[in-house]
């Protein structure tokens, strides 16, 4: 499904990531590792959201020669989401309906299921930092991309909401979706059925 | 503190405002022939003190600046980089003052040198009552900016938090438009002072060349000017998207699309301008064309240039100053529309090849 062939990736003289195959089919993965070890970076790398040395392939769709095509098949919610502070957070929905083409009924649903509906209204400049994340992972999830990549998806949100994420993830990953999730907290099988755990480490991505 | 606040705010307000100091330059030492450049100056130092009228223009003109100082200064305090800055606020009032008149000494000196100048020709020429004007208002100019700055720092957090207006009024706003109105929210006196000295200079060019009549150039030169007036607009928009918009990356919109929206943005932003041009032109539909054809690409210059130069702002402005060489040679050759063309059809296909391969958001960090 998601093929990554000679990685390279460096920040000025600094090398992230040196690897040089790493595939990965339907599934639900967690890529563990500590801070800066470059998961953010791999994430982004195949989001499509930086520059690197390699090729990025998913179902035979090349990020590099197609862009667009590869963008639609994929979902990206970062770790630290910024968005402009005067939107409002159906604003933000509505623009991502349109660039994913999805259903609003769609997006309805998941800002019911984050309990986020009362608050769409208002400007994101007023929301907190776990109402932030939440309407981040509402973006990521509208629309019907086969691999979602959620960058540490359970900081700054509180347990219920966690175990909401869990439950969608799962019912996601039922219908052939695949998901590739940071967390620098223990994922455990009771909480969320993972198909493999990979680590980067020493620049390459290991499978535990 | 002195030392830090020269090397981050005073080093990139002069980085920002290149534009306006290179027309500066420009009308001081570039319009006429370099023999007649002493009685040129001389001139127009003169008008600025020998008569009522141009005294007040030497004020008005000092006045913008310092506005346009002021609004830079404050627009940066209230970032999160420059909290640092707020330590002078531990300082005693006298040495947070001292601090502040010397910081704005040197972001005022290219008004300090026309100052020092006019004080000499002043006393060559007798104009006592100019001399006691000119120094009073550049003194209280200095004093003002200093004491704004000293309240803003030591009393700033007794200041009530701007609250959004809510105009109840529901429009979607199309993504592309997203960066006018972060302007529009955030940096309206930014905006403000960018158009009003983009028309300045504008009109101020076109009487200067009044004697020249209805030519394309004059139209041609006057654009050049307002367009190098939005090197910090473009630069603020921009950072913006880096910033805020970078989410969009990951989503399948084309870079053609992006691109068109920058044109958008570009073409709105010129709104005033391309009204002056076309009332100025006399609708003339050549001149009109030209002109939307220069001004588009040298906005889309400005931007593109950011990208090459990886927001270098070092780069940038020797960039810019080609530019300026290279535009006013092309104009004033006749080659306006090939060098227009020829700039739009650089910039169009290097964007949409880079806007991929480029990370301004780790450049800029």
């Amino acid at each position: 499904m998601l093929n990554l062939t000679n990685i390279n990736k460096k920040y000025g003289s600094l090398e992230v990531l040196n690897f040089r195959e790493w595939n990965i089919t339907k599934g639900v993965y967690w890529l563990k590792g500590g801070n800066g070890t470059g998961k953010s970076t791999l994430f982004r790398i195949i989001s499509g959201h930086i520059p690197f040395k390699g090729e990025v392939d998913m179902n035979g769709v090349n990020l590099k020669k197609e862009p667009v095509k590869f963008r639609s098949k994929i979902s990206f919610a970062e770790a630290e989401p910024q968005y402009p502070l005067f939107i409002k957070g159906k604003e933000l929905i509505d623009f991502y309906i349109e660039a994913r083409k999805a259903d609003s009924k769609q997006a309805a649903e998941l800002a019911d299921h984050f309990e986020m509906a009362p608050f769409l209204g208002n400007v994101i400049g007023s929301y907190s930092s776990g109402m932030l994340k939440k309407l981040s992972l509402i973006c990521a999830l509208v629309g019907n991309a086969d691999l979602y990549i959620l960058d540490e998806p359970l900081i700054t949100i509180d347990i219920q909401s966690a175990e909401k994420l869990y439950a969608l993830i799962q019912k996601k990953a039922s219908e052939g979706k695949t998901f590739l999730i940071s967390s620098h907290q223990e994922v455990s099988n009771d909480q969320l059925r993972l198909d493999k755990v990979f680590q980067i480490v020493n620049k390459q991505v290991i499978q535990l | 503190m002195l030392k830090v606040l020269v090397n981050s705010l005073a080093k990139e307000f002069y980085q920002q405002h290149a534009g306006y100091f290179l027309m500066g330059f420009y009308v001081l030492f570039g319009v006429v022939e370099p023999s007649q450049l002493v009685g040129y100056n001389k001139a127009l130092l003169l008008a600025g003190i020998s008569s009522p009228a141009g005294i007040a223009i030497v004020f008005v003109s000092w006045t913008l600046y310092c506005s346009k100082v002021y609004f830079f200064i404050k627009q940066k305090l209230a970032l999160h980089q420059y909290n640092f800055i707020k330590e002078i606020g531990s300082l005693d009032k006298n040495s947070q003052f001292k601090t502040w008149l010397v910081f704005y000494g040197v972001l005022l000196l290219p008004i300090i040198i026309y100052v020092c100048a006019l004080i000499a020709l002043s006393l060559y020429n007798h104009l006592f009552l100019s001399l006691i004007c000119i120094l009073s208002v550049f003194t209280s100019l200095v004093m003002g900016l200093s004491f704004l700055s000293y309240q803003s720092v030591t009393f700033g957090f007794l200041k009530e938090e701007r609250h959004q207006i809510n105009t109840y009024i529901q429009v979607q706003r199309p993504f592309f438009s997203w960066p006018l109105f972060y302007l529009l929210n955030d940096q309206p006196l930014m905006v403000l002072m960018c158009k009003v000295l983009s028309l300045v200079f504008f009109k101020g060019m076109l009487l200067m060349f009044a004697d020249v009549g209805n030519d394309t150039r004059v139209l041609l030169i006057a654009l050049l000017a307002s367009v190098l007036c939005h090197v910090v607009l473009v630069l603020t928009l921009l950072k913006f998207e880096i910033a805020y918009l970078n989410f969009s990356k990951s989503l399948p919109i084309s870079n053609y699309k992006r691109l068109l929206g920058w044109l958008l943005i570009f073409t709105i932003i010129l709104s005033p301008e391309w009204m002056f041009l076309i009332i100025s032109s006399k609708f003339d539909l050549y001149s009109i064309v030209n002109g939307f054809v220069f001004g588009l690409a040298g906005m889309l210059f400005l931007l593109t240039l950011l990208y090459i130069v990886r927001l270098n702002i070092g780069l940038y402005l020797k960039w810019l100053l080609f530019f300026f060489f290279i535009s006013m040679w092309s104009i004033l050759g006749h080659y306006y529309l090939l060098f227009g063309l020829l700039l739009m059809g650089s910039c169009v296909p290097y964007y949409l090849m880079n806007f991929d391969r480029t990370d301004l958001k780790v450049e800029g960090e």
